[in-house]
């Protein structure tokens, strides 16, 4: 072969490459937005769901399809797609998570289980952005359906704010009558949970439960809680992940017990996510008095530019001050 | 003597760019022919409808189809580089020479693909949670085995041409 011959083939090797690159680039970030918009509109639930998640990855530029999204998680459509596209949209915009949660709270209270289901479904996916939600949660965590209060125990374990609530709330489904609503409530507490004097005696019984999987879970519980991991280990986590929100979140089950992660909070309220200044804001909140050097930044942040941000600032704010001794 | 495709230059060229091209298209193509493979023949889809899985999964979150495939063409794509500069400069005046690179490079192709998709089929085929670290380690495990398979067509042709 002459060195012309090669020089082509190689050229049209970095062409393929190129094009490769390019279709790449223009299906990934920002730039795949208008075609995943157009996927929640087929009416196809896979293609739907899928957009979803597509979006959900992208985050704040995916901000265009926050209508679609909100139509589609408050409409008459699948309990699937709902949730999907309520999960999808707290990282791209918190004000328009709340209002799908403002239209599923009075759901709760319908004289239809599946309403009833759904609504709690919904809620769960919007995570813990749908804080609020969480008293009218636990209005129906004795409701006679078992698939609503096994929901109702799924949606507070993903929302997981205010924490005392939460664990309160998870507590009590421990000793409910069936098995799916107790394994519902013992899996938040064996991955990672923090369990109360309370809730560890709810815990302790459970390892003789008839149902393997909830006793099995039970061990792993009390193991957890023998060996809790430290607080150092989370906020490694923070500085690693490109996910932040788990370990904000585990930090806002510690309470008062994280308040040596308070600085990486306090600078974790300028975050460029405003579902992390969220979660930020919310985990000094459950800190308590032992966040007061975050006072300044949290100050700071009731100017923020999401209204949800900001409310949750005032929010730790209140928290700090009025637990002072 | 009988006469093969690397006693002429024309065809040894064409022999050559078949073989280039082969790899580069192979390596890109072998996770989404397998993906559409085990969805017709293990989930009963129509090929029509595994093609539409994969256009609708090629850029999901978690899924990831293009960076797969991807992923999967880097070893292709090294090796196709150097037979075209291990072939191409061959000298034309050595056919014995050229029968060997030539059987070697062949038998590299071929090792890969049968070695990717073997793999890419069985990962599909019995997926699990951990089954996609195999698209991690296949470039490794393809890299490796890229010696390995050139030494073994060498070592069949200077037996087969001796």
């Amino acid at each position: 072969m002459t060195f012309r011959q090669i020089s082509f083939n190689l050229g049209a090797l970095g062409l393929l490459l190129a094009l490769l690159g390019l279709v790449y680039w223009q299906h990934t970030g920002a730039r795949a937005v208008p075609g995943l918009i157009d996927a929640l509109q087929t009416g196809d639930l896979q293609t739907q769901m899928l957009a979803a998640q597509g979006l959900r990855h992208i985050g704040q530029p995916a901000q265009p399809a926050v209508p679609a999204l909100i139509e589609l998680a408050i409409g008459q459509g699948r309990s699937s797609i709902q949730i999907e596209a309520a999960g999808a949209l707290p990282p791209i915009d918190l004000s328009a998570a709340r209002k799908v949660m403002v239209n599923w709270l009075p759901k709760l209270q319908d004289p239809d289980p599946q309403v009833r289901r759904d609504a709690a479904a919904a809620l769960g996916a919007l995570g813990p952005v749908a804080k609020p939600a969480v008293h009218s949660l636990l209005g129906i965590a004795t409701d006679p359906n078992t698939i609503v209060r096994d929901r109702v125990v799924r949606a507070l374990a993903a929302i997981a704010l205010p924490p005392e609530l939460v664990t309160r709330g998870l507590t009590q489904a421990l000793q409910d009558p069936e098995w799916t609503v107790r394994y519902a409530a013992i899996s938040p507490f064996s991955f990672g949970g923090v369990l109360t004097p309370e809730s560890l005696a709810a815990v302790r019984p459970l390892i003789h439960d008839p149902i393997e999987m909830v006793a099995r879970l039970a061990q792993s519980a009390l193991a957890s809680a023998d060996h809790p991991i430290p607080v150092s280990v989370h906020i490694f986590s923070l500085d690693q992940g490109s996910d932040r929100t788990l370990p904000l979140l585990q930090l806002a089950k510690l309470g008062p017990r994280a308040a040596e992660a308070v600085p990486k909070l306090a600078s974790l309220l300028s975050a460029e996510r405003p579902l992390e200044r969220y979660l930020a804001a919310s985990t000094l909140e459950s800190v308590g008095p032992g966040a007061l050097q975050a006072v300044p930044a949290l100050q700071r942040t009731l100017a923020d530019p999401d209204p949800i941000v900001r409310e949750a600032a005032a929010e730790a704010l209140h928290s700090i001050e009025a637990r002072r001794p | 003597m009988r006469s093969t495709a690397t006693d002429s230059p024309r065809r040894f060229t064409m022999l050559t760019l078949v073989l280039y091209w082969t790899s580069i298209l192979s390596g890109l193509t072998i996770p989404w022919i397998a993906t559409i493979a085990v969805d017709v023949a293990k989930h009963d889809q129509s090929l029509a409808g595994a093609v539409r899985q994969l256009s609708l999964h090629l850029f999901a979150p978690g899924y990831n189809l293009f960076i797969i495939a991807l992923i999967n063409a880097i070893p292709f794509l090294m090796f196709a580089v150097f037979l075209l500069f291990h072939l191409g400069l061959s000298p034309l005046d050595d056919h014995h020479l050229r029968r060997r690179r030539s059987a070697g490079v062949l038998l590299t192709v071929i090792g890969l693909i049968g070695f990717s998709l073997w793999t890419h089929v069985t990962t599909l085929w019995q997926a699990d949670a951990q089954a996609a670290l195999a698209y991690l380690f296949l470039p490794f495990l393809l890299l490796v085995l890229m010696p390995i398979c050139y030494a073994f067509g060498r070592a069949l042709s200077a037996l087969a041409f001796r």
